[in-house]
């Protein structure tokens, strides 16, 4: 019981965050963080609790929206079956290219996944037959369930906050399970979890699957919110913002990349203020938090709290 | 057509001289650090507008503001050493994994830090280097061969041999190989492991800056143009192998050399493509590289 009423007074404030005098802007960016929160839990299974590295996650999160949209504006099939089809293409694409890569370690296996996704992002401007090259995919569809339109933004925030309650349970219920404490063990001695029979390259490039699902639906989510997406946003820029907010939140933290994905999103829309010096502080910012919190927030505040 | 070929080949060496500066700057890094400074693709564009400072605002010449450039960027190298690396290394964390991430993300913020420091400092469009090999185009088998070209390979080859004897014979470079092979037994014989450490960072830095200013003078310096030829500079240290100094030079020259192979055989639009197939097909079955040893994987 005790477990639950963190997440349900959570799930109890955010559902009536939209009621608190949120205007359209605001619950627009309400879902932004709902989105990457999606992604970064996934990538926290990478980093956090298998301890691989990922730097071309941006790919997976541009595959889901890619074919989420292509799926529903070019076969005309419904919201639910772009959703289920960008999780599943991203599944695959992060098993057929995790199964070669996740050999490598390291600073290695870093650039592998660069390498990976500039070619996601070289065909996404390339292949202009289907991907409409660099000018991009517009008008998508708002996403609809049972012949419901979700045309507002609370309806939009309502829908990516059911789906990424979904997504929390998956990811948690992993994280607890049996299997989820394979990639923990994977992380902290491989020698001895390799001796226990668990089959570590299996193991990782299972973690690295799931995370890229998770990334491909929150693109899912992205395109259909954003209605509109072009190859630029997915770039090596991206991926690396999907990187801190996993190390900003905590990593191997349950909650780290929830706080990582609203700190990060947050930041994003009001360091726009600072206009030229926005990415100077930006860059400026990362260093002093990987100096002065290298658990990230949530490892620090929990640091925190079992000391008192 | 041969001459056109020589054409090629000759400017793919240049360039593929200057990806070995940067292969040898990430070299560096991973020799001693067993971590790749992400960083290096902006601080070698600072090399480039920094020597367009020396050259340009000072009016020195070109001669003079290779050493000035390299000494510049090593400070600014090792500035960043102490004020983003060291105390993220310190920082006590449960893991290795971890460590290794949370320098990833310090270094990245780094070059995130400079490529917009740039920005305002010079402004987001490309400054074009002064003409500094003033020579008439020597003439070879009927094509034109440029004499930067030329210049750019002997510049950079003679770095590398000169950081090269600097290594094997210094006192100082003896120090840092020594750091590099085992830190504790190193620190035991009386080499300061933070000296190692900022004299690594600062060396590669500054060869990375060379490579820029090079480059600088056969095209332009943009706060952007790090990344590309860190991605370069990182194929070629992988085809060489990564951490070897012979295998810089060796995997740059082939990946300009091949990149300009393509460019004359085949067309321009694949010349980008050659690099990811290259890094990719090592990274998958030779990631030791051509010169250095597989080493033996540890479960």
């Amino acid at each position: 019981m005790k477990t639950y009423l963190p997440l349900a007074i959570g799930i109890l404030l955010l559902s009536f965050l939209p009621v608190l005098g949120a205007n359209p802007y605001t619950l627009h960016i309400y879902s932004l963080i709902g989105i990457y929160a999606i992604v970064a839990m996934g990538l926290n299974l990478v980093f956090g609790y298998a301890g691989q590295i990922s730097l071309g996650h941006a790919a997976y999160f541009a595959v889901g929206a890619y074919i989420s949209a292509l799926a529903t504006i070019d076969l005309g099939l419904p919201f639910w079956a772009g959703l289920l089809l960008a999780g599943i293409a991203a599944f695959i694409m992060g098993f057929v290219v995790g199964t070669p890569s996740l050999k490598l370690e390291g600073s290695y296996l870093g650039m592998a996944t660069i390498g990976f996704g500039e070619i996601v992002k070289m065909t996404l401007v390339n292949w202009e037959a289907v991907t409409r090259g660099p000018t991009g995919i517009s008008r998508i569809p708002h996403p609809s369930l049972f012949g419901y339109s979700f045309g507002t933004p609370t309806a939009k925030y309502y829908l990516v906050l059911g789906i990424g309650i979904l997504a929390f349970l998956v990811y948690w219920n992993l994280v607890r399970s049996h299997y989820g404490s394979r990639f923990v063990a994977v992380r902290d001695s491989p020698k001895a979890a390799a001796a226990m029979g668990i089959d570590l390259q299996r193991t990782k490039v299972m973690a690295f699957a799931i995370s890229t699902a998770f990334a491909g639906i929150g693109g899912s989510l992205y395109a259909h919110l954003n209605r509109y997406i072009a190859p630029d946003a997915f770039g090596l820029g991206e991926s690396i913002n999907l990187l801190i907010m996993t190390v900003i939140g905590g990593m191997g933290t349950l909650a780290g990349p929830l706080v990582g994905a609203a700190i990060v999103v947050y930041l994003r829309e009001t360091l726009t203020m600072l206009k030229d010096y926005n990415m100077l502080i930006y860059g400026l910012l990362l260093m002093v938090l990987m100096i002065f919190v290298p658990r990230g927030l949530v490892g620090t505040a929990l640091l925190f709290w079992r000391r008192t | 057509m041969l001459g056109a070929l020589l054409q090629q080949i000759v400017s793919g060496l240049a360039v593929g001289s200057v990806y070995a500066l940067v292969a040898l700057a990430f070299s560096l890094t991973v020799r001693a650090l067993n971590q790749i400074n992400f960083a290096t693709g902006e601080l070698f564009m600072m090399g480039a507008y920094v020597g367009i400072g020396f050259t340009v605002t000072l009016g020195l010449p070109f001669w003079l503001a290779i050493p000035l450039t390299a000494i510049a960027v090593s400070v600014i190298g090792v500035v960043f050493e102490k004020l983003a690396y060291r105390p993220v290394f310190k920082a006590n964390v449960s893991h290795p994994a971890r460590l290794h991430i949370l320098i990833i993300c310090s270094t990245i913020g780094t070059g995130i830090f400079l490529q917009n420091g740039a920005m305002l400092l010079w402004g987001a469009q490309a400054l074009p280097f002064p003409k500094v090999f003033d020579q008439e185009p020597l003439s070879v088998f009927g094509a034109l061969i440029p004499t930067e070209y030329l210049w750019i390979t002997a510049v950079a080859i003679a770095l590398m041999a000169s950081l090269n004897f600097f290594l094997q014979h210094s006192w100082i470079g003896k120090g840092m190989r020594a750091a590099a092979q085992d830190r504790e037994t190193a620190a035991l014989m009386g080499v300061r492991l933070a000296a190692a450490d900022s004299w690594t960072f600062g060396l590669s830095a500054g060869v990375g800056a060379v490579g820029g200013l090079l480059i600088g003078a056969i095209s332009f310096a943009y706060p952007t143009m790090g990344a590309g030829y860190a991605l370069k500079g990182f194929t070629a240290a992988v085809i060489g192998g990564l951490g070897s100094m012979r295998g810089a030079l060796i995997g740059g020259l082939l990946l300009g050399l091949a990149e300009s192979l393509v460019i004359a055989l085949i067309s321009s639009v694949y010349k980008d493509v050659v690099a990811f197939a290259l890094l990719l097909l090592f990274l998958q079955f030779k990631p030791s590289g051509l010169l250095l040893k597989p080493v033996q994987r540890r479960v």
